[in-house]
């Protein structure tokens, strides 16, 4: 069983311990959430584990990979896919070419029969809109295959986002907010799939405010405030952390 | 047909020309490198093989593959420090990489004939090598549109690190597009030096960079049609702007601002747009406004 794991990873931007010191274990076929109020450091460390930003200390691994110093498109072709907070679709393509992109780890087809124009890679590309066709249709969105993505209401570009991070069988996706905006209809029919995709071996990290969503879906939860991991474990345990109740909540440990 | 093809022929060669040039930009630019270098791989190529043939009687063929191998040796190695620039940034520095390469044919007098340029080239392009030379042009990237590079092209383009967040070395792929862009630009300078007779550093400077840029922002940026409108608008133009003799430049400048207010994607990308909205939009139509309808009941 692979996993993803992260040991006394900080990153400091000059003088601020933007995350300081965490460890963290993302392991195969489980859902792991990563939860903590605005500023805590969650997107951080996402950017850590993908590449955007170079660890000040610490160490990342997949298995026994080491991808600290990797490059972000080469951690990505290890097998890590992620979504990003403030979602980012090619907005001029259509719904279903954003999801065909996602394939691109996967694709055998070399440049140079890209450019004549071979019928191997023109039969991938008809196989991979296929594959992203049927995609869009676990996520509900088959519909609007044709429509710009960036004409899409915010809730169907998250779904978009994610049926492109999850297109080339990642081992392990990152997936920043995923139910952000969602009603509870939505959200459901989101958990649904996650939990299908960790039943299929993949590793799942949630990154959330909603803390009832991440409870009813992770079997480890983290908790990360102002750069340190303040808690970890099984959800019950942690939602009644006093620790975690005060970084939520604001109030004073003892008082409550 | 045939008398109007005698009475045009330069015209449809040129027209030809400039659709392989526009070619030529419209590809860095489709794939997110802002470059207005095309001139200046013509004119390596233009003057590569200009050289070749006339001084060392090397054959035809031989003299474009290698016009063609230096505009891919030279866009490769310039790709490396443009792939830390971004937006105008690269635009200055493929610019000063066009005025670098006047510098040194004007400076290499002996070689490159200073300003008088290299002459008594031999005529052997015509309509028939041209056309053939821009439909293998546009079946490459009528392939390059339906296959993995296309798409990632168009990803580069709209955002790289999300290119880079799905796996695509998007510094190798900047310098595909480069080199393609340096190859049918240096393939085209090559074929229009075996049209004109005589080459001068002055057919390569600001105006020729201008030129291949107004094709692509006239005809459009992304689609095949794009360089196609583009060229056949510059090469009608100023057939049609004739009474206005002097003033031919003020016309182009109006069409052009007209074109970026009003077509802001170019005539050709357009065009293309609006057809495929027909086509495959126009049955949907009906169920759009029904999902709309649903949205606001499940509120």
């Amino acid at each position: 069983m692979s996993s993803l794991r992260i040991e006394d990873a900080c990153k400091y931007f000059g003088g601020l311990k933007a995350v300081d010191g965490i460890n963290m274990t993302v392991p195969a076929g489980r859902i792991t959430g990563l939860i903590g109020p605005n500023g805590a450091g969650k997107s951080t460390v996402v950017n850590m584990i993908s590449g955007v930003y170079s660890l000040t200390r610490g160490e990342v691994y997949l298995d026994e990979q080491q991808l600290t110093r990797l490059h972000v498109d080469e951690v990505a072709r290890c097998g890590i896919a992620r979504t990003f907070q403030n979602i980012r679709l090619l907005p001029e393509e259509s719904v279903l070419d954003n999801v065909v992109i996602g394939y691109f780890r996967k694709q055998r087809s070399g440049v140079m029969s890209s450019l004549m124009g071979l019928p191997a890679a023109l039969a991938e590309t008809r196989r991979l809109r296929e594959q992203a066709w049927e995609l869009l249709g676990r996520f509900g969105i088959q519909k609007y295959a044709d429509y710009e993505a960036g004409s899409l209401p915010y809730g169907h570009q998250r779904r978009v986002e994610m049926a492109r991070s999850i297109a080339a069988a990642p081992r392990v996706v990152m997936l920043d907010e995923p139910v952000a905006g969602m009603n509870e209809v939505e959200s459901a029919e989101m958990a649904e799939i996650f939990e299908d995709l960790a039943r299929s071996g993949m590793g799942l990290l949630l990154i959330e405010h909603n803390v009832a969503f991440v409870s009813r879906l992770c079997s480890q939860v983290y908790v990360l405030d102002s750069g340190r991991m303040i808690a970890e474990g099984p959800p019950e345990a942690v939602t009644r952390d006093p620790k975690v109740i005060e970084a939520y909540i604001g109030g004073k440990a003892d008082a409550a | 047909m045939m008398s109007f093809y005698y009475s045009y022929q330069p015209l449809i060669d040129f027209f030809l020309i400039a659709v392989g040039l526009g070619y030529s930009q419209q590809l860095a630019l489709r794939a997110g490198v802002f470059s207005i270098a095309t001139a200046g791989f013509s004119a390596l190529g233009a003057y590569a093989t200009a050289i070749l043939v006339t001084r060392y009687g090397v054959p035809v063929p031989a003299a474009i593959l290698v016009s063609a191998v230096v505009g891919m040796a030279v866009s490769y190695v310039l790709s490396v420090p443009l792939a830390r620039l971004r937006g105008a940034f690269q635009a200055i520095a493929t610019l000063a990489f066009v005025q670098v390469v006047i510098a040194l044919l004007l400076y290499f007098e002996s070689f490159t004939g200073g300003a008088i340029g290299i002459s008594g080239i031999p005529r052997v392009m015509n309509t028939g090598w041209l056309l053939l030379a821009v439909l293998v042009t546009i079946y490459v990237i009528w392939s390059i549109n339906r296959t993995s590079v296309g798409r990632v092209f168009n990803a580069l383009r709209q955002d790289d690190s999300v290119a880079a967040s799905l796996g695509v070395p998007i510094k190798s792929y900047y310098a595909l597009a480069f080199v393609l862009s340096g190859l049918i630009g240096a393939v085209f300078g090559a074929l229009r030096s075996l049209y004109v007779f005589n080459i001068e550093p002055v057919d390569f400077g600001f105006h020729a960079m201008v030129a291949s840029l107004t094709v692509v922002v006239l005809g459009g940026r992304n689609t095949l049609l794009g360089p196609i409108a583009g060229a056949l608008i510059m090469a009608i133009l100023p057939e049609l702007a004739r009474p206005l003799a002097e003033n031919r430049g003020i016309l182009n400048g109006v069409i052009l601002i007209l074109v970026i207010t009003f077509l802001p994607n170019g005539v050709g990308d357009e065009l293309v747009y609006w057809l495929r909205r027909r086509l495959r939009r126009a049955p949907k139509t009906m169920s759009k406004r029904k999902e709309g309808a649903d949205v606001v009941a499940a509120d």
